[in-house]
């Protein structure tokens, strides 16, 4: 991943990776897939110059 | 603007399941979903159409780990709805694995899954997302992602096959 972004990065292209923590639960506060999708859709509407190419997801 | 279109590559009920959902009601017009399971995909892509009418949802089974099928369902979900806006890359094996226990046969699999099957979706998305990237001045952009895990850096010894997978 760190490849493409390094080739499609400046191309325009946003490439990243959600750091997921733990296991991924409904009960936790951090790790559950509403976090990590609305985590999806921020990465997605970054400005360039705010874009994060990996984002730590509960971990210690 | 060409339409945006989301394609999961290993769709589940949780973390992608969820993504498909949050695309879909802020307006992407195409989800395409990939997985092995038939049944399973059917009843997310019944969820997904009921959670928002005016997306519309394929689903395309496939092993991840199938470079060749894998292949050919890209092929297919762009003759279905043109170069992708979103590439998310989900899939993963997460059972229970003990360390020394584990087969070789399944960590092979695993890296089939993770590194092949990652290294063709990159293949076919590059072109296509960078392609779309061209006339764009401001966000949002083409992306692509991976659920990845932390648990490259921090195992957990139960299902330890898993961070041999995770970056």
């Amino acid at each position: 991943m760190k490849t493409f972004d390094a080739v499609s990065g400046e191309k325009g292209v946003h490439v990243a990776v959600a750091n997921i923590g733990g296991e991924v639960k409904d009960e936790d506060p951090v790790i559950n897939a509403k976090n990590i999708s609305q985590t999806y859709w921020g990465l997605y509407t970054e400005d360039k110059d705010s874009w994060r190419h990996k984002v730590d997801i509960g971990v210690k | 603007m060409p339409s945006n279109t989301l394609v999961i590559v290993g769709a589940g009920p949780g973390i992608s399941h969820k993504t498909a959902e949050v695309f879909a009601q802020k307006g992407f017009e195409s989800i395409a979903l990939i997985a092995r399971n038939k049944e399973r995909l059917e009843k997310q892509a019944e969820t997904l159409r009921k959670a928002s009418s005016s997306t519309t949802v394929k689903i395309y089974t496939s092993d991840v780990g199938d470079d060749e099928t894998l292949k050919k369902t890209f092929q297919q979900i762009e003759k279905d709805f043109g170069p992708p806006e979103v590439v998310l890359f989900n899939a993963a094996r997460i059972e229970p694995s003990e360390i020394g226990k584990e087969p070789a046969s399944s960590i092979l699999k695993d890296f089939q899954i993770m590194n092949i099957g990652l290294y063709v979706t990159i293949s076919w998305a590059k072109p296509l997302l960078e392609e779309r990237a061209k006339d764009r001045k401001q966000a949002p952009y083409p992306c692509m992602f991976l659920s990845g895990g932390a648990v490259a850096d921090t195992p957990i010894p139960p299902v330890f096959a898993l961070s041999m997978q995770k970056v």
